[in-house]
């Protein structure tokens, strides 16, 4: 069974896009309250990989790509979510995925995205007396 | 453990009896290989001036000068700055002539003076007898004329600089006496007031 | 834990780190010689190069990826240009695959030849730093006569390479890869028969395949704990494919089996330039398709760095520039494997062990320990540290 078909038949219900951009390249949108639920059974009853998060801001939301590797087939999973544009707030992943904690600081201040529930949102790259709100990531900082 | 031993053994004697891996560098010159990417060198007679190793630098380690106002008419300098280039060789690549910058195989550009590694090449600038516009350097047209061949009779920018070349008196550096008019459009003029030129004599308003 | 962190010494690694992308800043909590918990801080040299990616054209991005890392230089425009021609879709000549995986297997080569070199001298045995960078030399030679530079080979291009690899110099670099084997074949042996770096390595440092798993580590890090991760194999890309190599796993995990992992990757690297080096010679064919534009879309480019796997996310607009361009480089999960590793040894151990990760070394440049309850201050440089790990082998030696 292939991993399209795995993630059609497990994840069921909880996707509302699923996208294959080739047979190695799946991209699969989730609602925000669904993610925790999806990468459980992604990373731990089917033993996909944690490779990284991304965040994207886009002109109206805010997005995170959770991509995970299956890597007997050699394919990406990216599980998409949007979060509001006005307050990105998402659960932190770190209790199912422990070394997602460090993208996450990462994504908190640079794109300002909040993950609640992470142990321990400090300053990861930015110097500690960084100014509150001023978030290197979003365009908007450019115009 | 003695079998191993003996091995090392054997390249530490024949380590010690040869000669010393490390050249002699700043005593003994270095000749690097041929295809080095070294320092990026305009070449005077080749570059025309068109500015696309300006655009294309990654590094924006070529600075283009436009000065309309200069000194002996409109010029313009490409200046090579080595402490910010890349040695991508990009510029090389995308020169339009092929032969207008290329790598050398200097790599020795160690400098206290930036003017002495600088390298830069001047053109004369062509700008439009009515606005000021910047139209190109006048090499480049040149070269796009050698390129278009016998399309470029029909180009009067063009043309004015092939006559020129061939010492014929074309008057099309004279000044224009505003308003532009048709028989403007064979002075170097920008393609904007050409335009201009062809549309206000037709309808006699400008 | 807070409260007993405070009566912990706290020993910080870092933060100045100035070759690899992750500069990192270590706090060892310590009782006694023992460590007993890790934090990691990075962005000391942040240079925001996803931001700088948002402003250049496609095909400068690979010139500012190139310089993410100066060792590995060329991971990173191999995952770029993957990525990109992901989103295309499009096929690169065969020529240049080819091309490609020799410039990033001689790669391989240089980096693991520095990695032993650069362990053999934290352990004190400074013959096998010597001598693993006199075998590195002939291969950046090769890199300057092929690519023309050492190190920034400004190879990449987005579907296909910049440059040809030519004939003439095909039976140097052939010449160059039979005397490496002879070389290696000797470093290797003498680095896995050696019974005090066998008492120094096995056991030290053991990450077990769930930590492997929690972190996401990647490349022989993964692979010395037996997981058999490598994209070259999983997600075939460029001319692997079309080679035939071995993945090298090994399985206790430790500090030792990560360094026979990486020699023994390096006879596989010279088995896929010699095999590549065959399928091209004399065959000629382009070595580039023209890329006129990139459509919106989004594409995910992998490659298996030196160090591991590295990740490219890009996301197009139609535009002449990305508008969002993730990187992951191999070490930012790698490192926080130390979490798993360093706790439970000894601090002349911790060298060794964030060594053999293979980040960079610099990040132990500048080492201070100081007693949190009275707030006295001592500082251990760069090179204290090195003492301490070169006296442990010194006793063992005595030992064995």
């Amino acid at each position: 069974m292939n991993v399209l078909d795995t993630l059609k038949e497990k994840l069921g219900g909880s996707i509302k896009e699923l996208k294959a951009h080739n047979a190695k390249r799946i991209y699969i949108t989730v609602d925000r309250a669904d993610v925790k639920k999806c990468l459980k059974i992604l990373f731990r009853d089917l033993d996909a990989r944690y490779i990284v998060a991304s965040g994207v801001e886009n002109f109206d939301s805010f997005e995170i790509l959770y991509h995970l590797g299956f890597d007997g087939e050699g394919t990406v999973v990216s599980v998409r979510t949007y979060l509001d544009r006005g307050k990105p707030e998402i659960e932190s992943m770190t209790s199912i995925i422990p070394g997602i904690s460090y993208i996450e600081r990462e994504m908190k201040e640079l794109l300002g995205i909040n993950f609640t529930g992470h142990p321990g949102l400090t300053h990861f790259l930015l110097r500690d007396d960084w100014e509150e709100g001023n978030y290197p990531l979003r365009k908007a900082k450019n115009g | 453990m003695k079998k191993p031993k003996l091995r090392e053994l054997k390249e530490a004697i024949t380590s010690l009896f040869s000669k010393p891996f490390t050249t002699d560098f700043p005593y003994k010159p270095h000749t690097p290989p041929k295809r080095y990417r070294g320092k990026p060198e305009y070449n005077e007679k080749e570059c025309v001036g068109c500015g696309a190793c300006f655009q294309v630098c990654p590094a924006k380690a070529i600075e283009m000068n436009d000065e309309i106002n200069a000194d002996g008419g409109p010029t313009r300098t490409l200046i090579h700055h080595p402490a910010e280039c890349l040695f991508c060789g990009e510029c090389e690549r995308n020169c339009i002539t092929q032969e207008g910058i290329k790598l050398s195989t200097k790599f020795d550009i160690a400098y206290f003076d930036e003017k002495n590694v600088q390298n830069s090449v001047q053109h004369k600038l062509l700008v439009c007898k009515d606005c000021g516009e910047i139209i190109g350097t006048e090499k480049h047209l040149l070269w796009a004329f050698r390129r278009v061949k016998n399309l470029g009779f029909a180009q009067p920018v063009m043309l004015s600089r092939l006559m020129e070349e061939l010492e014929i008196k074309t008057g099309a550096e004279e000044k224009i006496a505003p308003p532009i008019q048709r028989t403007d459009m064979l002075k170097i003029v920008c393609p904007r007031c050409r335009r201009i030129a062809f549309i206000s004599d037709e309808k006699k308003e400008h | 834990m807070a409260e007993d962190k405070k009566k912990k010494v706290i020993v910080p690694i870092g933060p100045y780190h100035p070759l690899l992308e992750e500069p990192e800043f270590f706090a060892l909590y310590c009782d006694g010689e023992k460590v007993v918990d890790v934090d990691w801080q990075a962005g000391y040299n942040h240079r925001a190069i996803e931001k700088l990616s948002e402003a250049k054209h496609w095909d400068q991005v690979t010139f500012l990826v190139e310089r993410i890392c100066g060792i590995c230089s060329t991971s990173h425009p191999f995952a770029y240009c993957n990525a990109v021609e992901d989103l295309l879709g499009a096929s690169v000549p065969e020529r240049a695959r080819y091309i490609r995986c020799i410039i990033g297997e001689l790669e391989r080569i240089h980096s693991h030849l520095l990695w032993v070199g650069l362990a053999g001298h934290f352990l004190g045995y400074n013959t096998v730093f010597m001598w693993a960078w006199k075998y590195r030399e002939p291969v950046l030679d090769m890199f300057e006569i092929i690519t023309g530079n050492r190190n920034h080979y400004a190879m990449f291009k987005i579907g296909g390479v910049r440059r040809n690899i030519e004939e003439e110099d095909m039976p140097a670099l052939r010449r160059v890869l039979k005397g490496l084997k002879v070389q290696l074949e000797m470093l290797t042996h003498a680095v896995l028969d050696d019974p005090v770096l066998g008492a120094r390595l096995k056991g030290v440092g053991v990450l077990t395949k769930e930590h492997i798993k929690n972190f996401g580590a990647v490349g022989p890090v993964a692979r010395a704990s037996g997981i058999g991760g490598d994209i070259r194999k999983d997600d075939p890309y460029a001319a692997y494919p079309m080679l035939d190599f071995k993945v090298i796993t090994a399985e206790h995990g430790d500090v030792f089996d990560k360094a026979v992992v990486r020699l023994l990757e390096m006879f596989e690297s010279i088995k896929i330039i010699e095999q590549s080096l065959d399928a091209i010679e004399g065959k000629g064919g382009d070595i580039q398709t023209e890329i006129r534009d990139i459509p919106p879309g989004e594409g995910i480019g992998r490659h298996e760095a030196p160090r591991g796997e590295c990740f490219h996310y890009i996301k197009s607009d139609g535009t002449n520039r990305p508008v969002r361009h993730k990187i992951r480089a191999p070490s930012y999960t790698n490192i926080p494997t130390f979490k798993a590793s360093c706790i439970g040894q000894m601090i002349p151990d911790v060298a060794i062990i964030l060594a053999g990760v293979d980040p960079c070394y610099c990040c132990t440049e500048r080492v201070a320990v100081y007693d949190a309850g009275n707030k006295k201050k001592q500082m251990y440089d760069f090179s204290r540290l090195v003492e301490m790990s070169r006296q442990k082998t010194e006793k063992i030696k005595k030992e064995i």
